[in-house]
């Protein structure tokens, strides 16, 4: 097992699996922005060689491009519809996913899960007060790879005044994961075409 | 003709377990389990599994409104864009049960079963399944609906029939919670 470093933000470790023909990976965040407590990319892909699967995660990782239409709209779908149940219910936690087949029966899916978490003050611990966490999983599995995704932050308090949630920033959050999971698709469509 | 219902207890120093199979054609796609961490006397475990089975009482509105919104968005999700899955989980402290919770997942996907929707083939089947749990300090009660609601290939599903299956998990996790 190696290991690299890209743009000194994220931690990567590759692993030939000769057997499978696929070089397995595993990216995680190191330079976050500060809301966001965890990130991690995992996967594998159909390459030779460690320059072929670094490009895959390099397309999911940067996510530059817009998703079409009807993605938008499924995402879009997916992170009103949490927010319009934790507004509505008085709930202690609400996941949501759907998958998506394109054509070919590619997969594209998404995960999101909000939870309240209660504060952990004690005696021997730092107190962190009640508060409320996203986890978006996102993912992509073709034929002959797959990428997940995962990305965790604090979205908001849940106690005192200013308790709430953040709806701007958990729907940047949702539709950075969902883009970045739709660059990897879009990248090997790519590499697929004749 | 009455639904039939096969049972297995299994009992320990700590608690005791129950696992409920429905059998077809009445009962399929149900089944249930638990476990109290006490001992229970065979009257006391008896009524508890025929609380869950039959459900007696009604799961509080604001219970049945979130699963009823749940159900309405994974149609609307289907008919719009023609998902291969859907799935939401909710999980809330429940009002009127001593410190009790509960959760209800639900589902709606595409049953894979190999080769429908080829030539000459049937045509894929759109699946719902709920699954529902109240947990209490000393306790635990899932209960599992499972039906065929509908064809994929149209992604049409019968919404009554979805919004039966979600309802029924939540009912019968409901009449398991600790009263």
């Amino acid at each position: 097992m190696k290991r690299h470093t890209m743009k000194a933000r994220f931690v990567m470790r590759l692993e030939r699996d000769d057997e499978a023909g696929y070089i397995n990976y595993e990216v995680k965040g190191k330079d976050l922005p500060p809301y966001v407590t965890a990130f991690s990319l995992e996967g594998y892909s159909p390459c030779d060689k460690e320059d072929c699967v670094k490009k895959h995660i390099k397309a999911a990782i940067s996510a530059p491009a817009r998703m079409p239409k009807h993605i938008r709209a499924v995402v879009g779908s997916l992170y009103s519809h949490l927010m319009a149940m934790y507004k509505e219910f008085r709930l202690d936690s609400y996941s949501i996913g759907a998958v998506l087949e394109d054509e070919e029966g590619r997969a594209l899916g998404l995960h999101i899960t909000l939870t309240r978490y209660e504060d952990d003050c004690d005696e021997d611990e730092e107190c962190r007060p009640a508060r409320w966490k996203a986890k978006v999983e996102a993912l992509y599995e073709g034929f002959e790879e797959l990428h997940k995704l995962m990305a965790e932050a604090v979205v908001g308090r849940a106690v005192g005044g200013a308790a709430k949630v953040d709806a701007e920033l958990l729907r940047r959050i949702v539709m950075t994961a969902a883009r970045q999971i739709y660059n990897a698709y879009a990248y090997a469509a790519s590499e697929a075409e004749p | 003709m009455k639904a039939a219902f096969a049972a297995k207890i299994k009992r320990s120093r700590y608690e005791t377990a129950y696992e409920v199979v429905g059998k077809p054609p009445y009962a399929a796609g149900f089944s249930a389990r638990g476990f109290v961490l006490t001992e229970l006397d065979d009257a006391s475990l008896k009524r508890l599994i025929r609380r869950v089975v039959a459900a007696p009482a009604k799961p509080p509105e604001y219970l049945i409104e979130m699963a009823e919104a749940s159900v309405a968005h994974a149609l609307d999700m289907f008919e719009r864009f023609g998902l291969e899955s859907y799935s939401a989980d909710a999980e809330l402290t429940v009002d009127d049960v001593y410190d009790a919770s509960m959760s209800l997942g639900m589902s709606l996907y595409v049953e894979d079963d190999g080769d429908c929707g080829d030539d000459g083939a049937p045509p894929c089947r759109l699946v719902a399944a709920a699954e529902a749990s109240c947990y209490g300090l000393d306790e635990r009660h899932e209960a599992m609906r499972r039906a065929d609601v509908g064809n994929a290939e149209r992604g049409i599903a019968d919404k009554a029939a979805v919004m039966h299956v979600a309802l029924a998990a939540l009912r019968h996790a409901y009449n398991a919670c600790p009263a």
